[in-house]
């Protein structure tokens, strides 16, 4: 028996019976796709990086094909006025994907669990038999609520920003909003220094199993599009703003809560979500150091920080 | 010195508390836009009609 179809075979006893699996871990979590025909557990091109062997799994996702979704019934828990809402009934989730080319008809949905650890990916022929392209069960923004929504039962969060490791294994973590400068530090760090950049937009963020904390990159890259599976121990963290000259100013404890929560991803829809992430975010400031960074962008930005010491 | 004038030395100037801003960006934090579009991969979302921009931060 070959090693793939030996990998398959192992998970499918260990399975729903269902025929195809696949497996991939983003920071730390592991999502273990079900389904009865290969195109419905593939994994789209930028989630590849992050594939591993079928097994155990922290969420377990069952994809299928339904005729039609009928509207949701439950109480609307949030509208994120884009591509998904959320509703709840019989307490579980449901996300609904739309597009406008399917007018209200949701595309698919997603039943799961109020852990997020079981739950059922539901295509909807209605809309799709007639689409032109193939629709990937997990095309974006799909993977990434998955995993956000999944981070709050655990001790982690995703931040956006960038995370770059330098050779002796300092790990700078440059957190910012859209156009506060992460690709810009990210190409001026690759151009100068033989680092490993983890990512160049998302990273996850959680307890180290021996000590400290660790940062782990995603597949939801930026301009530089660095998106790597790798993670390593996170020394300190910069908070990125525009500025003269390279100034470094340590932040308090408030402060650095106050200012990585504002560049978190969060779901805000319920307080306990929010509560247990400024928990989380109170626990990385105590452990590693975070400073305001008013940088220019050209190589002494660099310089600055190869030259702090905290 | 007593202690009691020990402890006036020492202690902090009082320091008013301050009020500090700082601003949510819940349009980036809903995932509403699209980040699957690289150089190399193929969209695989039927959005691409309404909402397909740039990826990046």
């Amino acid at each position: 028996m070959s090693g793939e179809v030996g990998q398959l075979r192992q998970a499918f006893d260990q399975s729903d019976g269902s025929l195809y699996l696949s497996r991939f871990e983003i920071g730390g979590v592991s999502v273990q796709l079900h389904g009865d025909c290969r195109a419905d557990v593939s994994l789209v091109p930028s989630l590849e990086p992050f594939r591993v062997a079928p097994g155990k799994a922290d969420v377990d996702i069952r994809v299928g094909w339904v005729s039609n979704l009928p509207p949701a019934t439950g109480r609307t828990v949030f509208d994120s006025g884009t591509t998904w809402g959320l509703s709840e009934s019989n307490g579980e989730f449901q996300f609904d994907f739309n597009a406008a080319v399917f007018g209200d008809k949701p595309f698919k949905r997603l039943l799961i669990d109020r852990n997020f650890c079981s739950g059922q990916l539901q295509m909807n022929r209605e809309c799709l038999d007639d689409f032109p392209n193939p629709v990937e069960p997990l095309g974006y923004p799909f993977d990434e609520l998955l995993i956000m929504h999944r981070l709050t039962q655990e001790k982690a969060i995703e931040l956006h920003g960038c995370g770059i490791v330098r050779p002796d294994q300092t790990g700078n973590l440059f957190v910012g909003h859209s156009g506060a400068g992460k690709s810009t530090t990210t190409r001026l760090w690759t151009s100068l220094e033989n680092v490993e950049v983890l990512s160049d937009d998302r990273i996850i963020v959680r307890r180290d199993p021996n000590c400290g904390l660790r940062m782990y990159g995603t597949p939801w890259h930026g301009e530089a599009m660095y998106a790597s599976p790798a993670s390593a121990p996170l020394t300190r963290i910069f908070v990125l703003e525009h500025g003269h000259g390279n100034v470094i100013t340590r932040l308090s404890r408030s402060e650095a809560v106050a200012e990585l929560f504002a560049r978190s991803f969060v779901p805000f829809h319920h307080h306990a979500y929010v509560d247990s992430a400024l928990i989380f975010l109170e626990e990385v400031v105590d452990a590693v150091p975070v400073y305001r960074y008013a940088f220019e962008p050209d190589e002494r930005a660099v310089e600055t920080i190869l030259h702090f010491h905290d | 010195m007593n202690s009691e004038s020990r402890q006036a030395e020492t202690k902090k100037p009082y320091e008013a508390p301050r009020l500090t801003i700082i601003s949510l960006r819940p349009e980036e934090a809903v995932l509403g836009h699209c980040k699957t579009t690289t150089g190399t991969d193929q969209c695989h979302t039927p959005c691409a009609s309404f909402l397909c921009v740039n990826v990046g931060s």
